[in-house]
């Protein structure tokens, strides 16, 4: 019977628990769910990891293709994130061409890493041969907060890769992977994550499930990185200022906490952890 | 039916002074739209087309709300990521801003075209799409108005931006206000920035804004002064004297 109300009345339904200050799922109204971070997951990677938000799960893997540098950038290589939000992931994608939110949100990912890491780092042989690093970022459960967790999995996919050695062959000048060599790690200029809260009511709620967000009033988006400083802000919903100091705040708090857990995972390489 | 207004912002030149780039608007451009205006902020123009609230697919439309659609033109080329990105910021700033409950079931179809790109687009788009839906009658919870400001690498900040200035810029910052309580309800800032840094930028651009609203106020008196029935709706003794100070440039 539960069922058939939060289906008929999901604003109520809402209401009835925020009322009693708690969330559906049983969190406090500024709770976060438990977050997990698995990472060196894909071996056919440069560098993968697996971030779980409660039951949204998100895979990102960053795979490395030589290219051609562009002639305005000789010496420069690439970096490609893509966000996928396959048919799998939830009922509401439909075959065809990707939903609004994956185009969304892969070009705030490609704001997010335009000066991530420096792209000279990645040229091999200048003007002819650069590293195109494709971080593809795949939802496998989609319950909400897709990006929080797509910005994790890639600084967290990011961080724990380790480019190949390559050898350059003298006579044909063709550029191969020296698979004895030893492997250097991505320099990241810095590690950025992603915190979203919902607003319901003029009330906010960090973190939204998939249910959270079909009801929301509006939405703010903020990445922080491992200094504290904002990266991108993105707002969409009537803010008071003093609600949107408190928000930004919180948020920053937030970042600290998922940035620690971050960082103590990839020290361990080969290891998971799990922190709420 | 074309009005345009050209409207030089006034705003006292001192250390802290915010240069604005001239804002001239055109309403009622297209003659088969419910509403539609063209707004140009120095070399930056964008028209935007409103069809609303009109039917809509049934696999689409909403029992309680009105769905808002979307789509914008660049200036050349195709579509491309970008085009989504701005669609989607008009989309946030209607649901955020018109009585979507006012119209159930049935959609309002926004069309923006941008003529040319001189920078701040985002937020001259943001203008014209709220002039538009005051010309289409749709209701709103206020009016809202867009900035856009730039950090340079000197750490000046430079408002209201040409295409340049938004090259060499080291962070972008475009708010969008509602024009009651001054209330944000639309943030897009990109760029390494602290949160103290986008407080202050916030309560600053209200000034910029306040511009914006009172041109807004000029373009829609210098409309109705022209339009028949209004005219014949105000009391003969108010029509010479009265209307004439209102739309005197203040300041």
């Amino acid at each position: 019977m539960a069922d058939d109300f939060k289906i008929a009345q999901p604003k109520q339904y809402q209401r009835l628990f925020l009322k009693d200050e708690v969330r559906p799922d049983g969190r406090a109204v500024t709770g976060c769910r438990e977050v997990k971070i698995h990472v060196n997951t894909v071996s056919s990677a440069l560098g993968s990891a697996m971030v779980c938000y409660g039951n949204t799960r998100v895979i990102a893997g960053v795979k490395g293709r030589f290219a051609e540098p562009t002639i305005n950038n000789p010496n420069s290589g690439y970096l490609d994130p893509n966000v996928m939000l396959p048919m799998l992931c939830n009922t509401k994608y439909r075959p065809g061409m990707p939903p609004d939110a994956a185009v969304s949100m892969s070009h705030k990912l490609s704001v997010l890493t335009t000066d991530i890491t420096d792209l000279m780092e990645l040229c091999i042989v200048p003007g002819k041969v650069a590293w195109c690093l494709y971080v593809d970022v795949v939802c496998v459960n989609d319950d909400g907060n897709v990006f929080d967790a797509a910005v994790l999995a890639l600084s967290a996919a990011l961080y724990n890769t380790r480019l190949p050695a390559t050898h350059v062959n003298e006579e044909t000048q063709l550029v191969s992977v020296d698979k004895e060599g030893e492997k250097t790690p991505l320099v990241m200029k810095f590690l950025p994550v992603a915190v979203t809260v919902s607003i319901f009511d003029g009330i906010s709620l960090p973190d939204p499930t998939e249910s959270e967000e079909d009801i929301q009033s509006g939405t703010v988006t903020c990445c922080i990185d491992d200094s504290s400083k904002i990266r991108a802000l993105w707002v969409a919903a009537t803010l008071a200022d003093d609600v949107m100091s408190a928000t930004l705040l919180y948020i920053q708090k937030r970042a600290a906490v998922l940035l620690s857990v971050l960082k103590k995972v990839s020290d361990r390489h080969n290891t998971s952890m799990s922190e709420t | 039916l074309l009005y345009t207004i050209k409207f030089e912002p006034m705003l006292a030149p001192d250390e802290n002074s915010i240069r604005v780039r001239p804002i001239s608007s055109e309403l009622s451009v297209l003659s088969n739209c419910d509403g539609s205006a063209r707004v140009k902020q120095g070399n930056s123009s964008v028209m935007v087309g409103i069809w609303g609230p009109v039917d809509v697919r049934p696999a689409k439309e909403d029992p309680e709300r009105c769905v808002i659609e979307t789509t914008v033109k660049a200036a050349t080329g195709h579509g491309s990521p970008l085009d989504a990105m701005l669609e989607e910021a008009l989309k946030l700033t209607c649901e955020q801003m018109v009585i979507l409950t006012a119209h159930p079931r049935t959609s309002i179809q926004v069309i923006a075209h941008i003529e040319s790109e001189d920078g701040s687009v985002v937020s001259v788009m943001q203008n014209a799409l709220c002039l538009a839906l005051m010309v289409a009658g749709i209701p709103m919870k206020s009016m809202f108005g867009g900035v856009t400001c730039v950090e340079l690498e000197s750490g000046e900040l430079a408002w209201d931006p040409t295409a340049d200035e938004e090259e060499e810029s080291i962070a972008k910052f475009s708010f969008v206000y509602e024009s009651g309580a001054r209330h944000v309800v639309h943030v897009q800032s990109t760029g390494e920035s602290t949160v103290e840094q986008q407080l202050l930028i916030l309560q600053k651009g209200r000034q910029v804004v306040g511009e914006v609203f009172s041109f807004y106020r000029e373009s829609f008196e210098k409309l109705l002064r022209k339009d028949v029935k209004y005219q014949m709706m105000l009391p003969p003794i108010i029509k010479g004297e009265v209307l004439d100070s209102l739309v005197e440039p203040q300041g």
